[in-house]
């Protein structure tokens, strides 16, 4: 599905760095509406003009929907977060939306309020608490990460290793060390060094889907 | 209540899930969506949490939180997964590398022979010469052609070495053919240079290069590339922070912080090596600028000022520095805006006190100097102290003619507050 709407968009799995496509589950909504390819696109241009700022805008959203329903205790964050960014997919292709993430907000505090519901639902009919089985995650594929630090720049796959190479007393000493042969600062460093891991990870992810 | 939020302190405990407190959870909760930098500290602070737990560097209640969050995110639970994936690797190539001899040591055997290090060092000593002095003629004649390019119109606002001054343009259109193929001609002869004789000469006029044409990413990885190889040359890295801070402007505000505390870094570097590199001290300021650190821009700007008082570039720092003042007074606490325009009233400093009025009069707020007149005008009143009183009236005055006499606005004079404030002091002093 997601090589098919791509593919209608004239996008290449490359060009476009998301990572977990909500609608790659072919999410029903409430009204039983269904995210076609054609509201995704719409969703796309909303988020960004072009795929790789779209790409970055998605994840940065996702990073926020995670945190929100994670700090919040919700037993399934990622799915609460997908079933958001779906709901939102939805609204952009039927009406204008100015304010993005005020928006996403409260679609997010919606979707929290429900899933509170219908937890207490669940209680109030088995008098227990019967949680679905987690969704099964992928165990970690050592493979991709091999192939993505490969198309990594060499500058930045061994600025990783490095980064993680000492042994835990002498890791402050490393960085110190790391951060005056860069002629940056520790923050900068530690700056590089997450995105270059926000790189790696969508690789990864993607390599492994 | 924002300050407190933005806290590092703040930040560790939400993301380590200990955050209850509805309050405080709706207010990052807030800011986490409606604020790109704090969403990017946030970021920072959860890859931080990340690292320290992998290298076994939380304390044990913090790393027992840190592991019940992962329960619930399955996005970081993943970051986790790839984090110790890359620590596993990074140790395992560590192991490889130290039992192979390095390409290192085995150079170091040879040159332990003596007849093969003199001999040697000889030649290399003559390579060096003559690459180095070639690729100089040829990289001063590109950068001497570049800055003719641009001695009307500078492609940056930030100053590159040696370029000399010309103004900012506005708006920049497409180069004319003429012109474009000198860009052309140079961009060729530079890139020739660079795979002849890579070296931090070579690299810092192809980076020069890129960065007058906003090829800003590949601009810092040649500049990179060139402050690395001559570490001490103040100008290299005025020039790398040159293309971070065009970058930081043309970047959006998320990623523009990043750029410019790299640029900042690049200035100050400039500056240590070469304290009287008036380049650097002048873009050093600009960047301190434009990261708001406004008194530290004020100092800057004024030390740039005290080294170069007379070139154009001067007045485009007084510019910066006129326009700093400006700001500080709109930034200022009500209080200390009233106790500066009095202080300049008392000692009838008059152009400064209606400086101070002028650039506050248009906010509309309670900052305006009358408004706060008329306030501590009541205050004293009613707590009887006649002199201040009586100095807030007259000052009010002051400042009502000053706009009747100067720009016809009668409102000032007709403040609801001063002409019945009048007529009540008057019949009762008088």
């Amino acid at each position: 599905m997601f090589l098919f709407i791509c593919r209608e968009l004239e996008y290449s799995v490359a060009e476009l760095p998301l990572t977990r496509l909500p609608v790659l589950n072919l999410f029903k909504a409430k009204v039983n509406k269904e995210v076609t390819p054609e509201s995704f696109a719409t969703f796309l241009s909303w988020l960004g003009p072009d795929p790789e700022s779209a790409g970055e805008e998605y994840e940065r959203l996702r990073f926020r929907l995670c945190n929100f329903f994670g700090q919040r205790h919700c037993r399934f964050a990622d799915e609460l977060a997908d079933e958001t960014i779906n709901r939102v997919i939805l609204k952009v292709s039927e009406e204008p939306i100015g304010n993005k993430l005020a928006y996403f907000y409260g679609v997010a505090k919606n979707v929290y309020r429900e899933s509170l519901r219908k937890e207490r639902t669940h209680l109030d009919i088995d008098e227990v608490t019967v949680a679905a089985p987690a969704p099964e995650e992928q165990s970690f594929s050592s493979e991709c990460l091999d192939k993505c630090l490969a198309k990594l720049a060499p500058e930045s796959r061994s600025l990783l290793l490095d980064y993680f190479s000492e042994a835990r007393h002498a890791k402050v000493e490393l960085h110190r060390r790391i951060s005056e042969s860069l002629q940056m600062t520790q923050t900068a460093l530690r700056m590089r060094v997450m995105r270059t891991k926000q790189k790696l990870k969508i690789c990864v992810q993607k390599c492994m889907s | 209540m924002g300050p407190s939020l933005k806290s590092e302190e703040t930040i560790r405990e939400y993301l380590l899930g200990r955050v209850s407190d509805e309050t405080t959870l709706e207010g990052i909760e807030g800011l986490l969506f409606t604020d790109e930098e704090f969403c990017s500290q946030v970021q920072l602070a959860e890859d931080g949490l990340i690292n320290d737990y992998v290298l076994g560097r939380l304390d044990e209640p913090d790393a027992e939180d840190f592991r019940a969050t992962l329960k619930t995110n399955s996005e970081r639970n993943f970051q986790v997964e790839l984090t110790q994936a890359l620590r596993e690797k990074a140790l395992s190539q560590q192991t490889v590398t130290e039992a192979r001899p390095s390409f290192f040591s085995s150079l170091a055997s040879f040159f332990h022979q003596p007849k093969y290090a003199g001999a040697f060092a000889v030649l290399l000593i003559a390579a060096v010469i003559a690459v180095v002095y070639f690729s100089r003629i040829n990289n001063q004649d590109q950068l001497a052609e570049l800055r003719s390019v641009y001695r009307e119109a500078r492609p940056t606002e930030t100053r590159i070495a040696e370029f000399n001054y010309a103004p900012l343009p506005q708006l920049r259109g497409a180069p004319d053919p003429v012109v474009q193929g000198r860009l052309r001609r140079i961009e060729n002869n530079l890139i020739d240079a660079v795979e002849k004789n890579s070296n931090a000469q070579t690299h810092h006029a192809l980076g020069v290069f890129q960065l007058t044409q906003q090829k800003y990413p590949e601009a810092i990885s040649e500049l990179e590339t060139a402050a690395k190889l001559a570490a001490t040359n103040a100008k290299f890295h005025n020039d790398l922070g040159s293309a971070y801070y065009e970058l930081a402007r043309a970047s959006r505000a998320e990623k523009k912080l990043e750029s410019l505390d790299h640029a900042l870094d690049e200035f100050t570097r400039a500056t240590e090596l070469d304290a009287n590199l008036l380049e650097a001290l002048f873009n050093r300021s600009l960047a301190l600028q434009e990261l708001g650190s406004r008194r530290e821009a004020t100092d800057s700007w004024t030390r740039y000022l005290q080294k170069d008082a007379s070139s154009p570039w001067a007045d485009e720092a007084r510019k910066n520095l006129a326009r700093l003042e400006n700001e500080q007074t709109l930034f200022r606490k009500d209080e200390d805006v009233l106790r500066d325009f009095l202080a300049a009233y008392r000692n009838q400093d008059k152009a400064r006190a209606l400086k101070i009025h002028n650039e506050t009069k248009g906010l509309l707020k309670t900052v305006m100097v009358p408004l706060q007149l008329s306030q501590k005008y009541l205050v004293a009143r009613t707590s009887g102290n006649e002199i201040e009183a009586r100095e807030s009236l007259e000052a009010m005055t002051f400042i009502g003619d000053f706009e009747r006499t100067q720009n016809s606005e009668f409102f000032f004079l007709s403040w609801p507050a001063i002409t019945p404030m009048r007529r009540l002091h008057s019949s009762r002093c008088c």
